[in-house]
């Protein structure tokens, strides 16, 4: 259990900080359908960085360090790399869906024609570092301890830094989104920008700003995915996390609480599908009341192995729940209501 | 937006129908395969068959019905502005399913065409991810700016420049990845086509304006501005 909610954790991050990098985009008006172009980006500038950083003794000795220069520098590139979008949407007035759908094509096809150039390989990878000294050390684990208690353990044991600094982030940008003069200015840019300009906000600056942190963010949950969840292994795709991140977005109604609860029920559920044998099978076969079940009714039996002991029902099982969830709360869904639309200051 | 998609996926379609006739290599062969009525032998070394015009077919047919016909017009009705088509007495709920409906049959056709070439391995290994070739459609759509017959074109140049850079390597000193890189370029800048086609109106408007006034600013006839109507109009 402790294993599960420990991976729970760690598959939830990247989800949690690019859906909330999508709010921060679809807050001020501008559909980022590019998070994943983004997050593959900045996953693979972040790899660059650790693998061209790992040369210089000081920082294989250092690695906490190193991680943590390689998710700023992730970030940095992601917020670049998402002004093309916000270029091409706010000072062009393209359709914003047809720019992000090319910088999704535009992503893998740079990452890949460098990796290939410079590495001659397919997929960059980042190793277990080995220390100066010999000992072997996880990149960007914050702590192993096996002795603490029970929740103790769930947070910090075999933790990546990228958690906190994500837990962190997630309650700093919630304050600024809330709670700050910036945060309603952009807000109120997403909702009708019209009105916000008649008060005298810089729409498109707002639209600038909204965009370029959700490119951070991106760049941030890109690198974050490809360090903790896929092992260091950057190859030009993070498997649909940043669509999965607009699925969450929606799922929690463009609000950073519902966002956090949605992105944990779907890592629960997604590390569900990996720990199921572990985790739900063997506690639930050794009870009493259950082995008498399975002995006794051959039916029971056989549904039993065929859906329950099935790996394919609960990789299943996250996706048909959002898609219930979603299909029971969208009348209650409340989309920002110039997302999507160029900000044109003659229009009523 | 329910047009959009709509259009995307029978885009998906078409562009899944020519990937397979042209270029993919041939690896199963089971009794099932579309017939090539010697289309194959047209193009020596393809696998050219008859899904490229069932293909176009499809994407005629669905032309006049989005162009010609009650039905189309209330499509993109809804797809303009639903509220709109509402109060014209449209069905719009209706509209927007039925539009689902045919994208997820085109689209399932296009996957249908593309598997039972006969020169297509069909796996299930895609529960993790998106299939690629499915998400291709969207640029070939966006590429023929939504027109059924443009797509039949753009879907034949995508996967021609596809094509073409997986047999870079081989050949010259580029890599294959070159070839997604010109794509994604060439959607990118395809989505400036509003700002360039407002850019040249700009353009043309001032032009013929400039030799009736002589150079001078145009006079603005004086009760326009006395009758305050332009204030109210905000």
């Amino acid at each position: 259990m402790i294993f599960l909610l420990q991976k729970t954790l760690i598959f939830a991050i990247p989800l949690l900080i690019v859906a909330l990098a999508g709010m921060f985009a679809e807050r001020s008006g501008i559909i980022n359908i590019a998070l994943d172009g983004i997050m593959i980006f900045g996953a693979f500038s972040g790899a660059m960085t650790a693998f061209y950083l790992r040369q210089i003794p000081y920082f294989v000795d250092h690695n906490q360090l190193l991680f943590v220069i390689c998710l700023l520098i992730a970030a940095i590139f992601g917020a670049l790399f998402s002004l093309l979008l916000s270029f091409s949407a706010i000072n062009l007035k393209a359709d914003q869906t047809i720019g992000g759908t090319a910088l999704n094509l535009l992503a893998p096809a740079v990452t890949l024609l460098i990796t290939k150039v410079l590495f001659n390989k397919d997929k960059l990878e980042m190793e277990t570092a080995t220390a100066t000294d010999g000992s072997r050390k996880d990149f960007g684990y914050a702590l192993l301890n096996g002795d603490l208690n029970p929740v103790g353990q769930v947070f910090f044991d075999k933790a990546y830094i990228s958690t906190f600094i994500a837990i962190f982030m997630f309650i700093l940008l919630s304050f600024l989104i809330y709670k700050t003069k910036t945060g309603l200015r952009l807000r109120s840019c997403g909702e009708h920008p019209q009105a916000a300009a008649s008060v005298g906000i810089n729409v498109n600056r707002m639209r600038y700003l909204g965009t370029t942190i959700s490119g951070a963010l991106a760049g941030f949950g890109g690198y974050a995915y490809v360090a903790t969840v896929a092992n260091g292994t950057a190859e030009g795709t993070v498997a649909g996390m940043g669509f999965l991140a607009l699925a969450i977005m929606i799922f929690g109604n463009w609000k950073p609480v519902g966002i956090a609860l949605g992105s944990l029920l779907f890592g629960f559920l997604k590390c569900l599908a990996v720990t199921y044998n572990k985790s739900l099978i063997k506690p639930l076969e050794s009870t009493e009341w259950m082995k008498s079940l399975l002995a006794n009714n051959e039916t029971f039996n056989h549904i039993y192995t065929a859906i329950f002991k099935n790996m394919y029902f609960y990789n299943l099982i996250p996706f048909v729940t959002v898609l219930i969830v979603l299909a029971f709360t969208s009348k209650k869904s409340r989309a920002p209501k110039a997302e999507g639309i160029p900000y044109d200051k003659g229009a009523r | 937006m329910v047009s959009w998609v709509f259009y995307m996926n029978q885009d998906q379609f078409v562009n899944i129908a020519e990937t397979k006739t042209n270029f993919i290599r041939k690896t199963i062969s089971n009794g099932v395969a579309t017939p090539s009525l010697g289309l194959n032998q047209l193009f020596k070394g393809s696998y050219l068959d008859i899904s490229i015009l069932i293909a176009s077919l499809i994407a005629v047919v669905l032309y006049i019905i989005l162009n010609k016909t009650t039905f189309g017009y209330e499509l993109k009705a809804c797809g303009y502005n639903r509220n709109a088509s509402k109060y014209a007495g449209m069905n719009e709920k209706r509209n927007i399913i039925l539009s689902m409906a045919i994208a997820g049959g085109l689209a399932a056709c296009g996957a249908a065409l593309w598997a039972l070439n006969g020169s297509q391995d069909f796996k299930w290994n895609t529960y993790q991810e998106l299939p690629s070739v499915g998400f291709n459609g969207i640029p070939a759509a966006l590429l023929a700016s939504n027109n059924p017959i443009g797509v039949i074109f753009s879907a034949i140049f995508l996967r021609y420049i596809d094509a073409g850079g997986s047999y870079l390597p081989g050949a010259t000193a580029f890599n294959e990845y070159v070839s997604s890189l010109i794509i994604a370029v060439i959607i990118y800048f395809a989505g400036f086509s509003k700002f360039i086609k407002e850019f040249l109106n700009r353009k043309k408007k001032k032009e013929p304006v400039s030799p009736l006034l002589n150079g001078k600013a145009p006079v603005i006839p004086a009760q326009n501005k006395a009758d305050g109507k332009d204030g109210a109009t905000k």
